[in-house]
C-alpha cells in the first residue's frame, strides 16, 4: 500500500507540492517558534547558569535575575556562618543609562560582581580579563551590545549613571532577555552607581557548598538563619527566571498560540489535498473494495500518502531550519535546536498528516457502489 | 447442478427526499456454473442495480441471494468484502484503472491486497497481462494505453484473484466495434479456462453470438 501511495505521490506533482508546502510551512515555523522560545528562555538565565556556585539568595519575593531588591550586604557574614557553606559571593544586578556617543541615551543592565574571584562575572573575553575591571572606574562590555551602543574599543569612555567608565575588555556571549545591553563593572562600583542599590546593599548572594554536605541541606539550614531572604539552588533559580519571562510576561503563550496557528493552517492544507486526492480515486478505492479490499485497506493507502507527505515535509522544514540559524546568528538571536525538538516537531507533523488524513476516512467508508459503474 | 448464482424475488427501492424508486423488482433467476450469459434492456431499467447486488456491493431490500449455495443477502459489512474476494472479479465502463500505477501494478494491487507476495503477485499479474494480449503493455500507465487495452487491463486484473464469477457492466460501452469484440472474446476464453462465470450487462446486440444466455430486462422486471 505504501508503494501505491508513493506512486500517487509522484504522479500528481501540483498537489503533492502544494501539500508538502503546507507541511514545510508549519514544519519551519513550528521550529522558528520553539527554537526561539528556548532560546530567549535559555539568554534569559544564561548568567545563572554561567555562575559558578550552588546556592542563590535573593531578597524575598525577588522574581527573576533582573529586577531583584537589594538586602543588606552584612548578611553573608551568616551565610559564610553557617554550616555546610564553603564560600560565599555577593553581585549586584542593576539598571542605568548610559549616554551615547552620537547622543540619546540606551538603558543598560549592570552586574557588579568581585574581581577577586569573578563570580558573576563574564565567562568569555574577547579582550581583556574579568579582574581588570578591579579598582577604578572600569566596565567590561559585551560584543553583542554594539549594535545598541555603537562600536567601542578597549580604552573608549561611557557615561552612564553620569559617571565616566572605560572600556577595559570585551566580553562574548551575554546578551540579557530584556535585550538591554550588559555592562560589566566591579561590585564596588555598582553599589555607588545612581544610588538606587545603596552603599551597604547586595542584590545576590551566591554561596558554594562544601564537600560532604547537600545542598538540600544547607538550604534548610540558611532558610533558617536568614530572614527576609529566598534561598534557591542554581537551577531552581534559574528555571523562576526563565518561566518568569516565558511564561508570567505571556509571552509564551503567544508562541504556543503560534504554534497551534501553524499546526492548523499545515493541517488544513494537507487535509485539504489528501481529500482532494482521495475524491478523485474513489471509483479506483471503490473497485478495490468490490473486489474484496477492506476499508482499512484503502485507509492504508491514505495514510500512506499523509505518512510520505510529513516525512518529506519535516526532512525539508528540517533542513530550512538549519539553514536559517546563521541567520538568527547574524541577528544576534540565539536559536536553539535540540534532538528532544527535532523529535518533537517530527512528532507534531506525523501528527498533523495523519489527522489531515482522517477528514477523508468518511469518503471511503460511504463509497457509493452506483460511483463505480458511472462511465 | 452447481448454480453460481440464485436470486429469489430480488428487489432494490432506492429512497431519495419523499420519492421511491423500484429499480429492481422481483427478480428470480438462477445462473449455472460455465454459463456466460448477458442482461440487455433500456437505460434506466435496473440492469446495474441487479449487478451490484449480484456483486454483493449493494444491499437488497427484499430477496435472497446465494453464491455457490451460500446465503449471503444478510451478511455483515464486515463479513461482505471477504465474500467479494473469495468469488467475483468487476469490469466496469470506465476501467476505473489507477492512473498512477502502471497496467502490471494494476493487476498486482488487489492479490497484494489478498495477502499475496510482491513476486508472487508480480509473476502471476505478467502471466495475466499476457493471457489478454498486454504483455508488452505491463510497464504502461493507463494514459498511454487505447480503450480497448485499458479493458483488457481490468479483465486481467478482474481475473487476478481466479474469481468464480465476474461482473462486467457495459464492457465495451467506451469502445469501437473491434477493441470491444476482442474485449468479449478474451473475457469468454478465460471465463471458460477457469470453469468460471460471467455476466455481462449490455446494449452492445454486436457481442450477442457469445453469449450462452440473454436476459431482458424492463423497468426492474426480467421479461419473459
Ligand atoms: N443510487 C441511486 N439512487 C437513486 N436512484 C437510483 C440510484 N441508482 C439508480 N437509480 C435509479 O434506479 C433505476 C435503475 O437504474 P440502473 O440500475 O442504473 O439502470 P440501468 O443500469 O439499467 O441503466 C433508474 O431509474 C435510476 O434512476
Ligand atoms: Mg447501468
Amino acid at each position: 500500500m505504501f508503494s501505491v501511495a508513493l506512486k500517487i505521490i509522484f504522479y500528481d506533482k501540483v498537489r503533492s507540492l502544494i501539500t508538502l508546502a503546507g507541511v514545510v510551512f508549519a514544519v519551519a515555523l513550528i521550529f522558528a517558534q520553539i527554537g526561539i522560545y528556548l532560546g530567549l528562555m535559555e539568554t534569559s538565565s544564561t548568567i545563572i547558569d554561567h555562575t559558578n556556585g550552588d546556592i542563590w539568595i535573593t531578597s524575598r519575593n525577588s522574581k527573576n535575575f533582573d529586577f531583584s531588591q537589594p538586602f543588606p550586604e552584612r548578611k553573608i557574614n551568616q551565610v559564610l556562618a553557617a554550616e555546610g557553606v564553603k564560600d560565599a559571593e555577593k553581585l549586584i544586578v542593576t539598571w542605568g543609562v548610559i549616554k551615547q556617543k552620537q547622543g540619546g541615551t540606551e538603558q543598560v543592565e549592570i552586574i557588579g560582581y568581585n574581581p577577586d574571584t569573578g563570580i558573576g562575572g563574564p565567562w568569555k573575553m574577547k579582550t581583556g580579563h574579568f579582574r581588570d575591571v578591579k579598582n577604578g572606574n572600569y566596565a567590561i562590555v559585551d560584543e553583542s551590545s554594539m549594535r545598541r551602543l555603537g562600536r567601542f574599543e578597549i580604552g573608549d569612555y561611557r557615561e552612564i549613571l553620569n559617571r565616566r567608565l572605560r572600556v577595559v575588555g570585551i566580553s562574548e556571549e551575554v546578551k540579557s532577555f530584556t535585550t538591554a545591553p550588559i555592562i560589566f563593572t566591579s561590585y564596588k562600583i555598582a553599589q555607588n552607581l545612581g544610588g538606587y542599590v545603596g552603599p551597604d546593599n547586595t542584590v545576590f548572594i551566591i554561596a558554594s557548598v562544601e564537600d560532604g554536605y547537600s545542598d538540600k541541606e544547607v538550604i534548610n539550614t540558611l532558610r533558617r538563619s536568614l530572614s527576609n531572604v529566598d534561598v534557591y539552588t542554581k537551577d531552581e533559580f534559574s528555571r523562576k527566571t526563565r518561566l518568569y519571562w516565558t511564561i508570567e510576561t505571556g509571552v509564551g503563550l503567544s508562541f504556543l498560540i503560534t504554534i497551534l496557528i501553524s499546526f492548523l493552517i499545515g493541517m488544513l492544507i494537507v487535509g485539504q489535498t489528501i481529500y482532494n486526492s482521495t475524491i478523485e480515486y474513489l471509483k479506483e478505492f471503490g473497485t478495490l473494495k468490490a473486489i474484496g479490499a477492506t476499508n482499512l485497506n484503502i485507509y492504508q493507502i491514505i495514510f500512506s500518502e499523509a505518512l510520505i507527505n510529513a516525512s518529506i515535509g519535516y526532512v525539508i522544514g528540517l533542513i530550512f531550519t538549519l539553514l536559517s540559524i546563521k541567520i538568527y546568528d547574524a541577528i544576534e538571536m540565539v536559536f536553539t535546536i535540540k534532538l528532544w525538538v527535532a523529535l518533537l516537531v517530527f512528532f507534531l507533523s506525523l501528527i498533523m498528516c495523519l489527522s489531515a488524513a482522517f477528514f477523508s476516512v468518511r469518503k471511503v467508508r460511504k463509497i457509493d457502489p452506483a460511483l463505480l459503474f458511472r462511465g | 447442478m452447481d448454480f453460481a448464482i440464485q436470486v429469489e424475488d430480488l428487489t432494490k427501492v432506492y429512497r431519495e427526499n419523499s420519492t421511491e424508486v423500484v429499480a429492481v423488482n422481483g427478480v428470480s433467476l438462477s445462473i449455472q456454473r460455465g454459463e456466460v450469459v448477458g442482461i440487455m434492456g433500456p437505460s434506466g431499467s435496473g440492469k446495474t442495480t441487479l449487478l451490484s447486488m449480484f456483486g454483493c456491493i449493494l444491499k437488497p431490500t427484499a430477496g435472497s441471494i446465494k453464491i455457490y449455495g451460500e446465503e449471503v443477502t444478510n451478511l455483515s459489512d464486515k463479513e461482505l468484502p471477504f465474500v467479494r474476494r473469495k468469488y467475483f472479479g468487476f469490469i466496469f465502463q470506465g476501467f476505473n484503472l489507477f492512473q498512477p500505477l502502471s497496467a502490471l501494478e494494476n493487476v498486482r494491487l488487489p492479490l497484494e491486497i489478498k495477502g499475496m507476495s510482491k513476486k508472487e503477485a508480480g509473476a502471476l499479474s505478467i502471466n495475466l497481462l499476457e493471457k489478454v494480449n498486454l504483455k508488452e503493455r505491463a510497464y504502461f500507465l493507463p494514459r498511454n494505453l487505447s480503450g480497448g487495452e485499458k479493458q483488457r487491463v481490468a479483465i486481467a486484473r478482474a481475473l487476478a484473484g481466479n474469481p468464480l464469477i465476474i461482473l462486467a457492466d457495459e464492457p465495451t460501452g467506451n469502445l469501437d466495434h473491434k477493441s470491444g469484440e476482442l474485449v468479449v472474446k478474451t473475457l469468454r476464453e478465460l471465463v471458460m479456462i477457469n470453469n468460471a462465470s460471467a455476466v455481462i450487462v449490455t446494449h452492445d446486440s454486436r457481442i450477442f453470438h457469445s453469449l450462452d444466455r440473454v436476459f431482458y430486462m424492463e423497468d426492474g422486471k426480467i421479461r419473459a
